[in-house]
């Protein structure tokens, strides 16, 4: 075992191209999955918070009961849906970079929907009425309600990161683990345990870990700043 | 100009409330020049009735009809328990997007000149209250609408208070209204009551 972890940080040490490419690949894609996210999310969790307390209600349980979703669900539904005989199929999409964002997109975006909306909902009435009768504008309304929301939202987005950074199923199913172009850590790790490389594996999951730790303490720097 | 004629608010039959009617309010015609004083007991609706009159509640009955000049801020309610938000005290005053000159002024009436810069959410009660208002009046609103605005100030934040809505008054562009259990007195400005009773159906 200790000998596996020395050829594992020896991997990590001597720079594995490889390894470092597929670590890119992951931050790339999940950064983009995490960045569409909080590009829709946050004017639709604007949008869901200002429509009534039924509406928030109802939106605050979708959102719940969607980031539950198993990440092999979501990758299976992708797959039927990007397949050559699926609905999108046309868009050739299957076993690309972007449909794993695609899928990482939809796993992130009830998460960052459920928390800011939580933190929107607590805020009080006369927060939002302070902006109305003082006759801002609804998208400086939105600006001014949302930097109220800023650890919430950023407490998210963080989560967010690591739900997609660190998902299994929708990434092998959708990206299919394709050399030098769908690779990401979760799936090589799979591909090396599975073929029996454990000192490659075990290095994988190593800077897995790392990646992740990093994002959460970016997320309590920031929480603490404000 | 006869007063008719600057009526900012005019209402008939109004009932006022959240949801289902909490006050009938006798017919008025709120016009500038005067303080317009709502009394009534706990629950009577003065709160609500502000709220409607500013645009954030929609009237349970009866009509009320605005007729502000055109200008971007017509009516600010000020609530009871202000909400500040996160950043400077600067930064909470250019809510309303005012002229610099209006920000500046509005922050000296209420003595904000030296804590500007300072974290508005860390402020007490009174400081937090005289924001409030300072960014109210900054904002230059023709109906300005305070909800018990005498809670929490010193003597010095109540005169300059006072002062400051005599003044706009004065000036003739503002027209004030009250909600609050205590006598109010301006300075030679005549006080008209409106008196709310709960609503009995």
């Amino acid at each position: 075992m200790f000998a596996e972890i020395g050829r594992a940080l020896a991997l990590i040490v001597h720079r594995d191209v490889e390894v470092w490419q597929i670590t890119g690949v992951s931050i790339a894609v999940s950064t983009s999955a995490v960045v569409a996210a909080v590009a829709i999310g946050l004017p639709l969790t604007y949008v869901l918070a200002g429509s009534g307390p039924r509406v928030t209600r109802v939106g605050m349980w979708c959102a719940h009961s969607a980031a539950a979703l198993p990440t092999v669900v979501v990758g299976l539904t992708l797959y039927f849906v990007l397949s050559a005989d699926g609905p999108l199929g046309w868009t050739k999409l299957l076993y690309t970079r972007t449909a794993m964002a695609v899928g990482q997109l939809v796993l992130t975006l009830p998460l960052l929907i459920a928390v800011v909306l939580g933190a929107l909902h607590r805020l009080p009435a006369s927060a939002n009425e302070a902006l109305v009768t003082h006759g801002v504008t609804p998208a400086r309304r939105m600006a001014w309600l949302l930097w109220e929301v800023r650890t919430a939202i950023a407490s998210a987005t963080f989560l967010a990161f690591s739900r997609a950074f660190t998902e299994l199923g929708s990434a092998l199913i959708v990206g299919g683990n394709i050399r030098g172009a769908t690779r990401t850590l979760t799936t090589y790790i799979a591909l090396e345990y599975n073929r029996g490389d454990d000192a490659r594996a075990i290095a994988l999951g190593l800077i897995l870990i790392a990646v992740a730790l990093t994002a959460n303490g970016l997320m309590h720097a920031f929480m603490t700043e404000q | 100009m006869t007063r008719a004629d600057r009526t900012l608010i005019r209402t008939r039959d109004l009932l006022v409330g959240y949801r289902r009617a909490a006050a009938a309010v006798p017919d008025v015609d709120l016009s500038p020049g005067l303080v317009w004083h709502v009394t009534g007991p706990n629950g009577s609706g003065k709160t609500a009735l502000l709220k409607t009159i500013a645009g954030l509640l929609q009237p349970i009955a009866g009509s009320l009809e605005r007729r502000f000049a055109q200008r971007s801020c017509r009516a600010i309610y000020v609530h009871s328990t202000p909400y500040l938000f996160a950043g400077s005290v600067r930064r909470n005053l250019s809510l309303a997007r005012p002229a610099r000159e209006h920000l500046e002024s509005a922050a000296a009436t209420f003595g904000l000149g030296p804590m500007l810069d300072r974290d508005a959410t860390i402020l007490s009660n009174g400081e937090q209250r005289r924001v409030a208002l300072a960014r109210a009046i900054a904002g230059r609103p023709q109906l300005l609408l305070v909800d018990e605005p005498e809670g929490g100030l010193d003597e010095e934040a109540l005169a300059a208070w006072r002062a400051c809505m005599v003044r706009a008054i004065e000036e003739g562009d503002t027209a004030l209204v009250v909600a609050t259990h205590r006598p109010i007195a301006f300075d030679g400005i005549p006080v008209r009551e409106i008196r709310l009773l709960p609503y009995r159906t």
